[in-house]
């Protein structure tokens, strides 16, 4: 019997009711639980593309990091391939089986490092003589962190190691040739000096002998001459020494109180009026302030400087103001050639430059010359802040 | 494939039930990982104060609530749109509808098209919800129509005026928390309609074509609760203990209807309720004795069995036809419901569209007697 369109619909729709075939589900699925689960795995991956680029990173720096196991004998547990590389073993394998004490020239370094560290928990750039697996040496800077267990012991140790032989023999071989030029430099300026005064000498014993004024004239441009061959020697001997000590933190009054001690109380009376600082430059800075206080005296023809010291937006501005004439024309104040100030401006914005401090002059012609030094955040420290620094 | 004992599905949804077991509504909520609930509920169930005890509930268990009571007694398409946009606009990640079947209806179909980002009618049919909707809780207020077991939402369509069928395993609730105490604020009228839908379930899932020996148990067992408990909660709307039976019943033939599915008493009683906007038991109540008197001579001993279970016992001499239409009757002449359509305001010129849209309809497909057309639109004129 041939059944109906209607009858073949029916019979399809009863089946689906009855619900055996692929179409019927129950409901167990939730949009919202799916969309959890996407979460789950898309922080799931992002988790390990981070662990991935950390892993490449720390593959492929140029630097050893490591990890070691203290309780362990201090084992390596982990080595990156530079670490590999630079103490010679072929890969990780090998040298985690190393002895550790096998990586010190002397072993007794390395029981020194692990009880300083059991003291300071950290362990910052230390040079340490490192022992290849051949046998031969590096010099090896070190920077060593602790990790504790719960009861507070040390446990593991990460470290990483950069291979400063080269470094360091480059530096060694630029301070030599610096120590043979600052040599032939004295050296020279020792002798121009010596020639300079034995021509001044005659120049003077010259003048004595003739009424000539034209010879007299010209004998006497001749000394002016030898004085600025003279300050041209002076200027070379101070410039020599900028940036040959390493900067470091001074106490502001301090060091301007040290600074001031030469000069001529008579002709110039000097008030203080700074708060507590500390600042960060180069250990020349004393030379600038003297030089400032000198300026006063020499071309502002003042008799009062008032050095005093104010913040603005961080920076720590440390101003020096006269009571003199002021300086008219500022544009060529701090260029070397300028030679009506000598070249002490010059060079202070030289000393100043090292630690990128800057300066100014902001006085008002007229109303005397007032050079503004300005620390920038990071460079000074107030009292409070500086509280505990190590006294120089 | 053996007749005796066919390959059948049965599916129902987690069930609480008992006294207070509406308190469970917060916890319920909390462990299908809801935060912002979305609450469907009605009007009158919002005035009887149950949606504001559930949303007291859910709001002590840290949830956040959005109230949708935007219901009709047939819940409309419209409603639906409007119901879904609320719950993406505010968010939200869970379902719980307290109310009779329509604010359950209306909020599993709000699930499903959330969830298939699509129009209502676009899930009109068997298995045609693809992705299921959010968690959903439900608390009927009412003991018949079984929405908070059932694969079935209906959804009126206010423009043709017609009803469409949503009938997916998909749209079986998550939670059903069944509770009698809330169905004392029934009045008499919706508790006899209510009861007779639940009879209705119990009938057409009894003699369906797609019936198993366990729907056939819960048929049966509907049948006594509902005969014996229904006239009596009726007459005496305050006790316990009538209602706590009745909901039984209802629930026994929430799961039979729902695997075993529906007959043609339900296809016309969709058309009918879609064309009228006529409280769905009420249609189911002027229909029945007709449906059955067209089923019987396919399955006498069935009708014969539902009659004795009727009675309450489990006797099964046949009887005839004229024996369980009289008892039926009686039944809803006791529970003081009008026969015959036409009291309703059907006219003999709309039978052609109600006849098609009742053809149209899925529950039909297990009606015991094949149907058609001519059959569906006799039937009208009978029970006009
Ligand atoms: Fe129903």
């Amino acid at each position: 019997m041939r059944r109906s369109e209607d009858e073949v619909r029916a019979e399809a729709l009863r089946q689906k009711i009855i619900g055996l075939g692929e179409t019927s589900h129950r409901k167990s699925y939730y949009p919202q639980l799916q969309e959890q689960i996407d979460e789950l795995h898309a922080t799931l991956k992002a988790l390990q593309d981070s662990e991935n680029k950390y892993r490449t990173l720390i593959e492929n720096v140029n630097v050893g990091i490591f990890r070691s196991d203290i309780k362990e004998k201090g084992r390596l547990i982990q080595a990156n391939p530079a670490m590999c590389r630079i103490l010679g073993y072929e890969d990780e394998g090998a040298i985690l089986e190393a002895d550790p004490d096998d990586f010190y020239q002397d072993p007794q370094d390395r029981r020194v490092i692990i009880a300083e560290l059991k003291k300071e928990g950290k362990i910052k750039d230390k040079k340490v003589r490192m022992r290849l697996r051949s046998g031969g040496t590096i010099l090896g800077s070190m920077t060593l962190t602790a990790l504790y267990d719960d009861k507070g012991d040390i446990s593991l140790v990460d470290g990483v190691i950069e291979d400063i032989t080269e470094k360091e023999m480059k530096e060694e071989a630029l301070r030599q040739a610096n120590k043979k030029w600052n040599l032939l430099s004295s050296i020279t300026r020792h002798d121009i000096n010596n020639q300079a005064m034995v021509l001044d000498g005659y120049l003077t014993l010259a003048m004595e002998r003739t009424n000539d004024p034209e010879v007299r004239k010209l004998l006497s441009k001749a000394r002016s001459s030898v004085q600025s061959i003279e300050r041209h020697v002076a200027f070379a001997k101070d410039y020599q020494d900028i940036g040959i000590n390493a900067p470091r933190w001074f106490d502001l009054r301090e060091s301007l109180i040290n600074a001031l001690i030469p000069l001529d109380k008579a002709s110039l009376s000097v008030k203080l009026e700074v708060d507590d600082y500390t600042i960060f430059a180069d250990p020349m800075i004393g030379k600038v302030f003297y030089n400032l206080a000198q300026n006063v005296v020499r071309h502002s023809k003042g008799s009062v400087l008032v050095i005093s010291t104010k913040e603005e937006d961080g920076h720590l501005v440390l101003s020096f103001q006269d009571n003199g004439v002021g300086i008219r024309d500022k544009s060529r104040l701090f260029m070397r050639s300028n030679s009506t100030s000598g070249f002490g401006l010059f060079l202070s914005k030289e000393i100043l430059s090292i630690t990128g401090v800057d300066i100014r002059e902001t006085g008002e012609a007229g109303k005397g010359a007032r050079f503004e030094i300005i620390f920038a955040e990071g460079q000074h420290r107030s009292s409070a802040a500086s509280q505990g620094l190590p006294k120089e | 494939m053996s007749e005796q004992f066919p390959v059948r599905k049965f599916v129902a949804p987690e069930i609480i039930l008992g006294n207070g077991s509406r308190n469970l509504v917060g916890q319920y909520a909390k462990t299908l990982h809801g935060r912002n609930v979305f609450l469907v509920s009605d009007p009158g169930i919002l005035k009887a104060g149950w949606t504001g005890e559930v949303r007291d509930e859910l709001e002590k268990q840290g949830q956040h609530v959005v109230l949708f009571d935007n219901v009709s007694p047939n819940p409309r398409i419209s409603e639906v749109a409007k119901g879904s946009q609320e719950y993406q606009d505010n968010e939200c990640d869970l379902l719980v509808a307290v109310g009779g079947g329509s604010p359950m209806d209306c909020a599993k179909a709000i699930g499903a098209v959330v969830t298939n980002r699509c129009h209502v009618l676009d899930l009109e049919g068997v298995d045609e919800v693809a992705i299921p909707g959010p968690p959903l809780i439900c608390i009927p207020t009412t003991a018949g129509s079984s929405a908070d077991i059932s694969q079935f939402a209906i959804i009126s369509d206010e423009n043709k005026r017609r009803k469409l069928g949503i009938i997916s395993k998909a749209m079986v609730p998550d939670v059903s928390l069944i509770d009698p105490e809330v169905t004392l604020t029934m009045p008499p009228n919706l508790t006899a309609e209510t009861g007779i839908d639940a009879l209705s379930h119990a009938f057409e899932s009894y003699v369906s074509n797609a019936s198993s020996h366990m729907t056939d148990m819960y048929a049966l067992e509907a049948t006594k609760m509902i005969a014996r408990y229904l006239p009596l909660a009726y007459e005496e709307p305050g006790e316990l203990r009538f209602r706590e039976k009745v909901m039984l019943g209802s629930v026994y033939a929430g799961l039979a209807f729902s695997n075993a599915s529906l007959g043609l008493v339900h296809s016309m009683a969709h058309s009918l309720g879609g064309y009228l906007d006529y409280p769905h038991g009420e249609c189911n109540a002027k229909l029945l004795e007709v449906v059955v008197a067209f089923n019987h001579s396919a399955v006498p001993e069935r009708y014969s069995t539902l009659e004795a279970a009727m009675d309450g016992s489990g006797s099964c001499a046949t009887t005839g036809l004229e024996s369980i239409r009289s008892r039926l009757r009686q039944f809803t002449e006791g529970l003081n419901m009008d026969l015959g359509l036409s009291k309703m305001g059907v006219k003999e010129d709309s039978i052609p569209y109600l006849t098609e849209n009742a053809f149209n309809d899925a529950c039909h497909v297990t009606n015991p007697r094949p149907v058609k057309r001519e059959d569906i639109a006799r039937l009208f004129h009978e029970a006009l």
